[in-house]
């Protein structure tokens, strides 16, 4: 069994006057050490694709089973255990603890993973070029840099399944290609990685991509012109 | 949609999303000014009533009476003012007969045998026109011709407080059995008052009967003890004082006459004093507990309006009003008011009926007038409508004073300014980060913490300042009790009608008597002291001064510094006279003291009194002299009392029984008895105290609550975000937990503070004049600080607990997805 696998998901917000089919009879399977990009129009259902992986939302209809786990059986501790050490998350609105420090913020994640590596909260800070910053608090970093320790907690983690929502939307150039290094070389070392983004030039380095619209699938595969390298992406 | 029909809605949709806040919040105004208010308002109540009371029974203007105790008689003193009386001047003379009985009597509890007066009325006239008998219970009952059975009305408050029903058979001295027809009050005796000056409530009893029955009962036939006088222009006595003053010193020579007014009864004093006092007291303990709640409503508002302050950034970035944006917090804040006054006021009226009880319980006046006191409610009212406006504008005006690119970037959650704040949230912390958060939050909003830990410190103090003055009445009536007690068994003190020169034949009965193991002859009397340095001479004290041969074997006071006095004129004082008097031992005090005249005749006589040492026991008026002093004040070889101890077997009820059936004896009682009535008094307090303990408690919990609740509000993404890395709510339930007890802890830390202060001043300064006759220790048990430091944690600490739906319930997508 793959490590992600969703069967015939659905996802429906009822606001009252309005019903949103936000991700409509979605199937997929992720295998561990996957890179995958998922694209698609903002509004297309790539956030709530990606909760539902994470465990923080449920599915009006289907199931999703995280490595081997059928969610729709889990109670709310075995949802957490998912949580904390199988699933991280990089928010598409960064979500730092504005009460902690930047390489606090990164504690965090080694913290509450257990997670007992060598390498610590100034290391994973300075994979991500954040090393003179580790005293800030968020609300003194840019909108760039609040991402990067927001990708430097969820690496902290290392948990074998990374979800990165639009990982690169407030990175220049540069930076950003130094962060997608950074997420291919997690997938080198057997992580699953699920990026989302609207940006089809980050498709490229990525093993598989998956297109989505209205809330379903209408693609799915490695990219049309084969996997790139890192360096060579322009944009 | 039109722009303000827009922020109708808006406003709307914040109302609907706040409503337990703001109703819990104008729940934390109304209880301090419904508190205030309904504590207040019994100042205004008791003098009401005191004024109605007094008024409805027509109490007497000036009391005649003989200071040596001799009887008058009757007819005797209204010849005397005969002219006074036709030329208008006196409107009243009515005669009364009182004297010291003893009653015995079948309550519910059991036999009581209590120490009291026989209060004779003249009801000749058909009922008393002055010092009104005011019934509270049957009638002065109906004597068939030839029946056997005397009638009496019983003291209220010593009926109900001993179960004793109407139509029980009471017993006086001499095995005179009289039937209970009713029962009521005089104003002499709406307190029932011995010469401690204490309220002797159930303790002692007033029995009363028509004036010939006592007479009669007492063979004192045709004697009276005292006139009460009521006159045309009661608000100027002094003069007509004086005049009949020497009138009747002239008609009574050697009687000593003394005159008293209306304001200068024990019991008038005691009522107008105490409601002076009380008015003292539940003021500080009522503006306290506003003062906590007004801040806390404060704090809690500002809080819910701080979380709109980048929403009022966005707007000033966009060129929005400020009169718009300032409109949705400020309204807000009326709702708050608006339901603030309402609950107020509906808390007002709970505590008004609660002190209601109390009061009329504690004291049976005739008339209870209980109005609700609007103009009590008015100040604090207003106050507690305008504290959640400001509230709500001190953040608006925050907010529109700071760039709305700071407002925007910084939001709600990162209040981090300048100051402490920067250096203490680096504060190196040691454990998890998750373990830290908690102290993390303290520490990054330092002023908010301080704040929100000062309003439930001020609740926690008063709560600390009652709880202490329970453990001080207690100290003060264990002092009282250890220092009055013999180990082995009570002391009864029997007092004569006159002097007996202590060989006579009493002294050796009793020392035969059954049951009588040892008995030591004693002298007591009332007396003044002053301080001797000028300054301070206008400080005067009551002195019970007993004279006691300090060698004895059955009983004598302990000391706490000095020496017992060995020569004529030195005197042990307590150490509250001490304190009133300011003085030490070693210090000279003017004591005035009744002496006997070479010629029989008693009188007064100011002396110089060196202070030799000081006793503990609480009661301010113990005083003791040595047997020699006697040889001065020509009582030598004379005793007007007698104690006697008794074997451990004995009947201490039978004994005293026996004594008062003896010719010459007036009272007899246990050593104790005073005791006994101190804590009738502070019970009457601690009743009072437990009201204010519940609301104090309720109060520090709904706060703590409150700040709980909106906590979680604040940090809804927090906990998301938290919760998305695999923490189970159990661990964040424990984080926010750890951080209410933390502040929990402060505050019960400072509430000690603030508790020890406020009990310093019920004890030292508003007891001292309430009831100044006992001198009150100050004590802070163990068990105080305990409880206020447990429940100061485990109150606040529980408080998240209560909002756990908001983490159960939590939608964790939609808290993430908002962007800040
Ligand atoms: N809590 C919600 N209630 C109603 N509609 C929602 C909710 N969350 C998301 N949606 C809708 O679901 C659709 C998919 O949203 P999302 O997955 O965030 O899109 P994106 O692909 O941009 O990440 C959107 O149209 C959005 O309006
Ligand atoms: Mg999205």
């Amino acid at each position: 069994m793959a490590l992600i696998e969703l069967s015939n998901i659905s996802k429906i917000y009822d606001t009252g006057s309005v019903t949103v089919k936000a991700l409509d009879k979605v199937t997929l399977s992720i295998e561990e050490g996957e890179f995958v990009v998922v694209l698609g129009p903002s509004g297309c259902g790539k956030t709530t694709m990606l909760n539902l992986i994470g465990a923080l939302d449920t599915p009006s209809r289907g199931t999703v089973t995280i490595g081997g786990f059928d969610l729709s059986t889990g109670n709310r501790s075995s949802l957490s255990r998912i949580r904390r050490n199988t699933v991280s998350f990089v928010f598409q609105s960064f979500n730092l603890f504005p009460g902690l420090t930047a390489e606090e913020n990164v504690q965090f994640g080694l913290d509450v993973s257990g997670n007992k590596s060598e390498y610590t909260a100034a290391n994973v800070l300075a994979d991500v070029g954040l090393e003179n910053r580790s005293t800030h608090f968020p609300h003194e970093l840019s909108g760039g840099e609040q991402q990067r320790v927001a990708i430097a907690r969820a690496l902290a983690t290392s948990n074998p399944i990374l979800l990165a929502d639009e990982p690169t939307g407030e990175l220049d150039f540069e930076t950003g290609k130094q962060i997608l290094k950074l997420l291919v070389s997690q997938a080198n070392m057997n992580r699953a990685v699920l990026v989302v983004s609207h940006n089809r030039e980050i498709a490229q380095i990525a093993d598989r991509v998956i297109q989505l619209s209205s809330g379903q699938i209408i693609s799915d595969g490695p990219p049309i012109d084969g996997k790139k390298d890192v360096d060579s992406l322009r944009w | 949609m039109s722009y303000r029909a827009l922020w109708v809605k808006w406003i709307l949709r914040d109302l609907r999303s706040r409503w337990i806040q703001v109703i819990l919040i104008s729940f934390v105004i109304a209880i301090g000014t419904g508190t205030y208010s309904g504590l207040s308002s019994t100042t205004s109540w008791r003098l009401k009533s005191n004024d109605a009371s007094f008024s409805k029974t027509n109490m007497h203007d000036f009391k005649v009476y003989s200071q040596t105790g001799n009887l008058f008689q009757e007819g005797k003193i209204r010849e005397v003012l005969a002219p006074l009386v036709k030329n208008g001047l006196i409107t009243g003379i009515e005669e009364r007969l009182s004297l010291p009985t003893q009653i015995k009597a079948e309550g519910i509890n059991g036999a009581i045998i209590a120490p009291g007066l026989l209060v004779g009325i003249d009801k000749s006239k058909g009922a008393s026109q002055i010092d009104k008998l005011h019934l509270t219970e049957g009638d002065w009952g109906s004597y068939d011709t030839g029946s056997k059975i005397d009638y009496a009305v019983l003291d209220h408050t010593f009926a109900e407080t001993n179960g004793i029903p109407n139509s029980s058979i009471i017993e006086l001295p001499g095995n005179k059995k009289i039937k209970v027809s009713g029962t009521g009050l005089t104003p002499q005796h709406f307190i029932p008052i011995n010469d401690s000056g204490l309220g002797f409530g159930g303790v002692f009893a007033i029995v009363y009967m028509p004036l010939e029955k006592v007479q009669h009962i007492r063979n004192q036939e045709g004697k009276t003890s005292e006139s009460l006088i009521t006159i045309s222009d009661p608000e100027n006595p002094e003069n007509l004082k004086t005049e009949l003053k020497l009138l009747l010193q002239q008609s009574f020579p050697n009687y000593g006459i003394g005159i008293e007014g209306k304001k200068e009864d024990r019991v008038y004093k005691l009522l107008y004093e105490g409601a002076d006092a009380d008015q003292k007291f539940y003021h500080v303990i009522g503006i306290a507990i506003l003062l906590g709640a007004v801040f806390a409503a404060f704090n809690l508002t500002v809080r819910v309006v701080q979380s709109q302050r980048r929403e009022i950034g966005i707007g000033m970035a966009m060129g929005a009003s400020l009169l718009g944006l300032a409109a949705r917090p400020i309204i807000l804040g009326i709702n708050i008011s608006i339901l603030g006054t309402i609950f107020g006021i509906f808390v007002g009226k709970l505590i008004n009926g609660a002190m209601r009880n109390v009061l009329m319980q504690e004291l049976p006046l005739p008339i209870w007038l209980t109005p609700f006191e609007p103009k009590y409610f008015l100040w604090v009212g207003i106050g507690g409508f305008l504290a959640p406006i400001i509230a709500t504008l001190v953040p608006v005006i925050f907010g529109l004073n700071i760039q709305p690119v700071e407002a925007i970037r910084t939001g709600h959650l990162a209040p981090i300014r300048k100051g402490l704040s920067p250096l203490l949230s680096r504060l190196p912390l040691p454990g998890n980060t998750f373990w830290q958060m908690p102290f993390r939050n303290l520490l990054r909003t330092p002023r908010r913490t301080f704040l929100t830990m000062l309003g439930i410190a001020g609740v926690i103090g008063v709560m600390t300042s009652v709880l202490g003055m329970v453990d001080s009445f207690t100290l003060t009536l264990d002092k009282a009790t250890s220092e009055s007690s013999i180990k082995e068994s009570p002391r009864i003190e029997v007092v004569f009608n006159s002097f007996q020169p202590v060989d006579a034949a009493i002294f050796t009965y009793l020392k035969d008597k059954q049951g009588v193991s040892k008995i030591q002859p004693v002298i007591q009397f009332a007396g003044t002291a002053k301080n001797k340095k000028a300054n301070n001479s206008d400080i005067e004290i009551n002195l019970l001064t007993t004279i006691i041969d300090f060698q004895n074997t059955m009983w004598r006071p302990t000391l706490v510094s000095g020496k017992y006095p060995e020569e004529p004129n030195e005197i042990l004082i307590s150490s509250a006279a001490a304190k009133s008097l300011e003085v030490t031992s070693g210090d000279q005090v003017l004591v005035n003291h009744p002496i006997i005249t070479v010629q029989g005749s008693p009188g007064f006589l100011e002396t110089q009194f060196t202070i030799s040492g000081i006793h503990p026991h609480p009661f301010r008026a113990y005083s003791y002299m040595v047997p020699s002093q006697t040889k001065k004040s020509g009582m030598y070889g004379l005793a007007g009392g007698v104690w006697i101890q008794t074997d451990q077997s004995a009947d201490l009820d039978n004994i005293q029984t026996d004594l008062y059936s003896i010719a010459g004896v007036s009272s007899v009682r246990e050593s104790g008895i005073n005791d006994r009535a101190m804590k009738e008094e502070l019970k009457g307090q601690m009743d009072i105290l437990k009201i204010v303990q519940f609301i104090v408690l309720f109060l520090a919990l709904l706060i703590a609550f409150n700040t709980a609740s909106i906590n979680m509000d604040d940090r809804a993404r927090e906990h998301a975000t938290i919760m998305a890395f695999g923490l189970p709510v159990s661990k964040i339930m424990l984080m926010s937990i750890i951080e209410s007890a933390t502040l929990g802890l402060l505050a019960s830390i400072a509430g000690l503070g603030i508790g020890f202060l406020l009990l310093d001043y019920f004890i030292n300064t508003v007891f001292a004049s309430a009831l100044p006759e006992i001198g009150m220790y100050l004590a802070v048990s163990t068990a105080t600080y305990a409880t206020t430091i447990i429940l100061g944690v485990f109150a606040v600490g529980i408080a998240p607990i209560f909002a756990i739906r908001k983490l159960t319930k939590a939608d964790i997508p939609s808290s993430l997805r908002i962007l800040e």
